[in-house]
C-alpha cells in the first residue's frame, strides 16, 4: 500500500510548478474579493432602517431561492447582511475553482499525456492523484484561514474571530467537496472536457435543490451541500456542523476517486468508447458543421442549464406573488411597491442569467486559441482555408448560440412563472428584458475574438473581465461601485427594460462595439502567427 | 521553374534567430530532401512555407507566389503533413481524412480507399486511441488523396513501421512519376539517399550545404586503410589526409573525395601491398555536419 504513495511529492512539485500561477491568480481574486466586499459593506454606512429595510428584501421567496434563506429581521446586523449576500456565491467560485484544478490536476495531464512519463518513473500508482488532491486541500485550507483572518481583522459589526473563521470554512469545504466530486467524476469520464461538464452539472444540481427546497420544502436542501452551506447560519448562531459534515463527505469522495483509479488502465475511463464512422456525414463537411460537432456537448450542457436556472426562478415567482400580497408590513415599508420589487428582480436574475449565456459563447472562440495550441489547426490551415474564414465561422456559432440561449432562457423564465402566477408578468416586458443584454453579450464575444485574434496570450483577460462584469452586475448598486468603475463594464450600459421603456441608443452603441473588437480580432488573427505548443 | 522559392529568409522569435539569412529553391518534378540536427529549423522554415509564420525578413514563394499573402490559394496545389499529427480526438480516422480533403474541396474518391487499403488503417476507431503511427497515416493518407502538384512532408514517417515505410517510399516515387513535386524532410537517411534528387542541410537555422547527391558526395571522405614497401613517414603532411593513424607499415586514414587522385599517385609511387577503401556514405557526411566540434573544426 504504502508503495502505490511512493513518489507523491515528486509529482506534487511538477503540478506545483505547473499550476502555481493558476493556484495563486485563484486564491488572491477569491480572498481578494470577500475582504473587498467586506470592506465596502462597512463603508456603505448604512442607517438602521435601511438595512431593516434590506433585511425585509432578503425575506422575499424569490431571494431565498437565490441566496439561501434570509437571517431574522431583529437580528440583521452587517456581517448578516454580507453573509447572505456574499456566502452562497463565493462558496459557489470556490467549488468552480476547485473543479478546474482537479480537473486539471487529473483528468487533463492524463488526457495531454504528461502523466504517462510520471507514471514510467518509480512513482506509485496512486502518486498523482494523492499528489493532485494534496494540493486542492492545501488551496483550501490556505483559503480558509486567509478569508478567515480578513474578515477578522475587518470586523464588521456583528463579525467575530469565531464566526469569520467559520465563514472561510464554509467557503473552502463547499469548494473541497466539489474538488473531491471533480476527482470521482475524472475516474469516470475519459476526456477533461466531459468531467468539467459533469461537476458543473452536479453542482447545478445541488443549487436548485437547495432553491427549491429553501423556499418550499427545508428538508429538501438537506439533500444538497449548498443546503447545509447556508444552514450554518454564520454571524448570527454559528453552527460549526454544515463544515464537518462537508469535510465528511468529501473525505468519502476523495476515498472513492482512490478506489476507482486502482481499477482503471492509465488514460480509460469507466466508461469507454464506441466505434465510430467510416466516412463523414455531409453534414460535418458542411461550413459549419465540424465547429457544431466539436462544440455542441458543451453548448448544449451550459445552455441546459442556463435554461433550467430561468425556469426554476420563474416557478419561484408565484411564491413572490403570495408573499407580496400577504405581508402587508412590508408593503407599507416599500410604500406599496411591490411591483417595484418584482421588476428589480427580474432584472437582476436576468443580468446574472446574461453572464452564463455569455459563458458557452465565450468558450466557443476561446476553443480556437485552445486548437491552435494543440496543433490541430496546422491541418486546417495548410489546406485551403483562411484565418478569416475559420474565425468567422466561430463567430457565428457563439452569436447564434448566445442568442438561441437567452431566448430560450427568457422563454422558459416567463413560461413557468405564467402557469404558476394568478396575476401574470407582461410577456413583452419579460422579452425585452431579456433580450436586452444580447448587444452586451456581443461584446464579451467580441472582446473574445480580439485576445484570441491578437492577444492570444492574454485570452485570459476575458475571464478576469466576466468576473468583473458579473461582480458588477450583483453588487455594484449595492455597493456603490463608482460610476467610471461601473462604466467599464459592457452590462452596466444595458437599460432596464422591464421597469422602463426601453432606450435604443446604448443597445445600439454596444453592437456597434461588438462589431468593432471582433473586426480588429480578424485583423489582429490575419497578422499573427500560428503557433502550437 | 522553381515551385519553392525561399529568398534570404529570417525568422525571429522574441530575441532568438530560428531561421538566419535562408536561401534555397526546389524545381518542379524533383525530390527535395531537407535535413539537419533537432531544433536546426527544419520545421520552422516549413511553417513559414505553409503561411503559419510571417518572416521577419525575406520572402518566400511557392508556385510564384506569395507564401504569407497568398496562403489560400497556393494551398489549393499543395498537401501537407506534419511530423507530430494532432487530431480532434472525438472523430474516427475515417471522418478526419474526409473532412481534411473537404477543406481542399475535394470529394473522397476511390484513390482515398485505395490508399486506406495500402496502409492498411481502420478508419472507424476514433482518433484518441489511434496510435502515433496510425495519426501519421490519417495524415498521410488525406495528403495522398489530394490532387496536389507540391507536397510538403515534415519527418512524416517518424511513426512507421518498416513495412509502411516501404509503401510511403514507393508512393513517393509514383509521385515523382507523375511529375509532382516533394519537399521531405527527414532524420532517416537511407531513405533520403533512396528517394531525393537534391539535399538541403541546415543546422543552427543556417543552409550550411546544398545540392545533388552525387555532388555532395564529392565532398564526402572516404575511409582508407593501405600497406606500403617503402614507409610513409610523411602521410599526415598530405593535402586532404585526415586522422591518420598507424600501426607498423599499415595506415589507416581519411581522405577528402577531391585529393583522390594525387593521394592514389604519390602512394602507387611506394609500391601499394593493400589497399581497401570504404566508399563515402551520407552518414559519414552528416555526421560530420551535425556534430558541433568536428564541424567547427571544418570551418577553420
Ligand atoms: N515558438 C517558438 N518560440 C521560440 N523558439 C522557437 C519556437 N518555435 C521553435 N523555436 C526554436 O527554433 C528552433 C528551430 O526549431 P524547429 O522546430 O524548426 O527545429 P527542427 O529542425 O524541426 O527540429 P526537429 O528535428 O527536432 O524537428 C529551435 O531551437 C526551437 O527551440
Ligand atoms: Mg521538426
Amino acid at each position: 500500500m504504502k508503495r502505490s504513495f511512493k513518489g507523491t511529492k515528486l509529482a506534487m512539485t511538477v503540478l506545483v510548478r505547473q499550476h502555481r500561477v493558476q493556484a495563486v491568480v485563484w486564491l488572491v481574486s477569491l480572498v481578494g474579493a470577500s475582504a473587498a466586499a467586506a470592506a465596502a459593506f462597512e463603508g456603505l454606512s448604512q442607517t438602521g432602517i435601511e438595512l431593516l429595510g434590506i433585511a425585509a428584501v432578503m425575506q422575499n421567496p424569490a431571494m431565498v431561492a437565490m441566496l439561501g434563506p434570509a437571517y431574522p429581521v431583529e437580528r440583521y446586523t452587517l456581517a448578516a447582511q454580507f453573509a447572505n449576500e456574499m456566502l452562497l456565491f463565493t462558496a459557489i467560485a470556490a467549488a468552480v475553482m476547485n473543479i478546474l484544478l482537479v480537473s486539471s490536476f487529473t483528468r487533463h495531464d492524463e488526457e495531454e499525456g504528461r502523466l504517462e512519463l510520471i507514471r514510467s518513473l518509480p512513482v506509485g500508482r496512486f502518486a498523482y492523484l494523492a499528489a493532485g488532491s494534496l494540493i486542492v486541500t492545501l488551496i483550501d485550507v490556505l483559503l480558509a484561514v486567509m478569508t478567515g483572518l480578513s474578515l477578522g481583522f475587518l470586523g464588521l459589526d456583528g463579525m467575530d474571530w469565531n464566526s469569520s473563521l467559520l465563514y472561510g470554512a464554509l467557503i473552502a469545504s463547499t469548494g473541497w467537496l466539489f474538488g473531491a466530486l471533480t476527482a470521482v467524476l475524472s475516474q469516470i469520464f475519459e476526456t477533461t472536457r466531459g468531467v468539467t461538464i459533469g461537476s458543473f452539472a452536479v453542482m447545478l444540481f445541488f443549487y436548485l435543490i437547495r432553491s427549491i427546497g429553501d423556499v418550499l420544502n427545508e428538508t429538501l436542501s438537506y439533500f444538497s451541500p449548498l443546503g447545509w452551506t447556508v444552514r450554518a447560519n454564520v454571524f448570527d448562531q454559528n453552527h460549526w456542523q454544515p463544515v464537518f459534515i462537508l469535510v465528511g463527505i468529501a473525505l468519502l469522495l476523495f476515498c472513492l476517486a482512490f478506489f476507482w483509479n486502482r481499477n482503471r488502465d492509465l488514460c480509460a475511463g469507466l466508461l469507454s468508447d464506441r466505434k465510430g464512422k467510416r466516412q463523414a456525414s455531409s453534414f460535418l463537411l458542411s461550413p459549419l458543421g465540424l465547429t457544431l460537432r466539436l462544440e455542441k456537448g458543451s453548448l448544449l450542457a451550459w445552455g441546459t442549464g442556463t435554461i433550467l436556472m430561468a425556469a426554476s426562478f420563474g416557478a419561484v415567482m408565484n411564491e413572490l406573488e403570495t408573499y407580496l400580497t400577504e405581508t402587508t408590513f412590508i408593503q407599507a415599508f416599500l410604500g406599496g411597491e411591490g411591483e417595484q420589487m418584482t421588476s428589480q428582480f427580474i432584472e437582476l436574475l436576468f443580468a446574472i442569467l446574461s453572464v452564463f449565456t455569455a459563458v458557452p459563447a465565450v468558450m466557443v472562440l476561446l476553443k480556437l486559441k485552445k486548437e491552435e495550441k494543440r496543433g490541430y489547426l496546422d491541418n486546417v490551415y495548410s489546406r485551403t482555408v483562411s484565418r478569416s474564414r475559420q474565425l468567422s465561422i466561430r463567430l457565428f456559432v457563439a452569436w447564434m448560440a448566445s442568442n438561441l440561449i437567452q431566448l430560450l432562457m427568457v422563454l422558459s423564465y416567463w413560461g413557468t412563472a405564467q402557469s404558476l402566477m394568478e396575476q401574470p408578468i407582461s410577456f413583452s416586458k419579460t422579452v425585452s428584458a431579456g433580450l436586452a443584454y444580447l448587444p452586451a453579450i456581443w461584446v464579451l464575444i467580441g472582446l473574445t475574438a480580439l485576445l484570441v485574434g491578437a492577444m492570444p496570450k492574454g485570452t485570459v483577460l476575458v475571464w478576469a473581465y466576466i468576473g468583473f462584469v458579473f461582480a458588477d452586475v450583483y453588487l455594484g448598486e449595492l455597493l456603490k461601485f463608482p460610476e467610471w468603475v461601473r462604466s467599464f463594464s459592457a452590462f452596466y450600459f444595458v437599460p432596464a427594460a422591464y421597469s422602463d421603456t426601453l432606450s435604443w441608443l446604448p443597445l445600439i452603441v454596444l453592437t456597434v462595439a461588438a462589431f468593432l473588437l471582433a473586426g480588429l480580432g480578424d485583423v489582429g488573427y490575419r497578422k499573427r502567427d500560428i503557433l502550437p505548443d | 521553374m522553381s515551385v519553392i522559392k525561399v529568398q534570404q529568409v529570417t525568422k525571429m522569435f522574441g530575441d532568438f534567430k530560428a531561421l538566419d539569412d535562408i536561401s534555397l529553391s526546389v524545381e518542379a518534378g524533383e525530390i527535395f530532401g531537407f535535413i539537419g540536427p533537432n531544433g536546426a529549423g527544419k520545421s520552422t522554415t516549413i511553417r513559414t512555407m505553409l503561411g503559419l509564420l510571417k518572416p521577419t525578413f525575406g520572402q518566400i514563394q511557392l508556385f510564384e507566389k506569395d507564401a504569407w499573402k497568398d496562403a489560400v490559394t497556393i494551398h489549393q496545389r499543395l498537401a501537407y503533413v506534419p511530423g507530430d499529427v494532432n487530431l480532434w480526438p472525438n472523430l474516427t480516422g475515417g471522418e478526419t481524412i474526409d473532412l481534411l480533403l473537404s477543406m481542399q474541396d475535394i470529394k473522397p474518391s476511390a484513390k482515398k480507399e485505395a490508399l486506406i487499403k495500402r496502409f492498411d488503417l481502420d478508419p472507424t476507431k476514433k482518433a484518441r486511441s489511434y496510435s502515433k503511427g496510425n495519426r501519421q497515416k490519417v495524415a498521410l493518407i488525406a495528403a495522398f488523396a489530394s490532387d496536389a502538384d507540391l507536397f510538403i512532408l515534415d519527418e512524416p514517417t517518424a511513426g512507421l513501421d518498416p513495412l509502411m515505410e516501404r509503401v510511403f517510399q514507393e508512393i513517393l516515387l509514383e509521385l515523382k512519376k507523375e511529375g509532382k513535386t516533394i519537399l521531405l524532410s527527414s532524420h532517416l537517411l537511407a531513405e533520403v539517399e533512396k528517394v531525393c534528387d537534391r539535399v538541403a542541410i541546415i543546422r543552427q537555422g543556417k543552409i550550411i550545404e546544398k545540392g545533388s547527391l552525387e555532388e555532395m558526395r564529392h565532398l564526402t571522405r572516404m575511409k582508407l586503410i593501405v600497406e606500403t614497401r617503402e614507409p610513409l613517414t610523411d602521410l599526415p603532411e598530405w593535402e586532404g589526409v585526415h586522422d591518420s593513424k598507424r600501426s607498423e607499415n599499415t595506415w589507416t586514414f581519411y581522405l577528402d573525395a577531391i585529393h583522390l587522385d594525387t593521394v592514389m599517385r604519390k602512394l602507387s609511387s611506394r609500391g601499394i601491398l593493400k589497399l581497401e577503401s570504404t566508399p563515402p556514405s551520407l552518414e559519414d557526411l552528416f555526421l560530420r555536419h551535425y556534430d558541433p566540434v568536428q564541424a567547427s573544426d571544418e570551418e577553420v
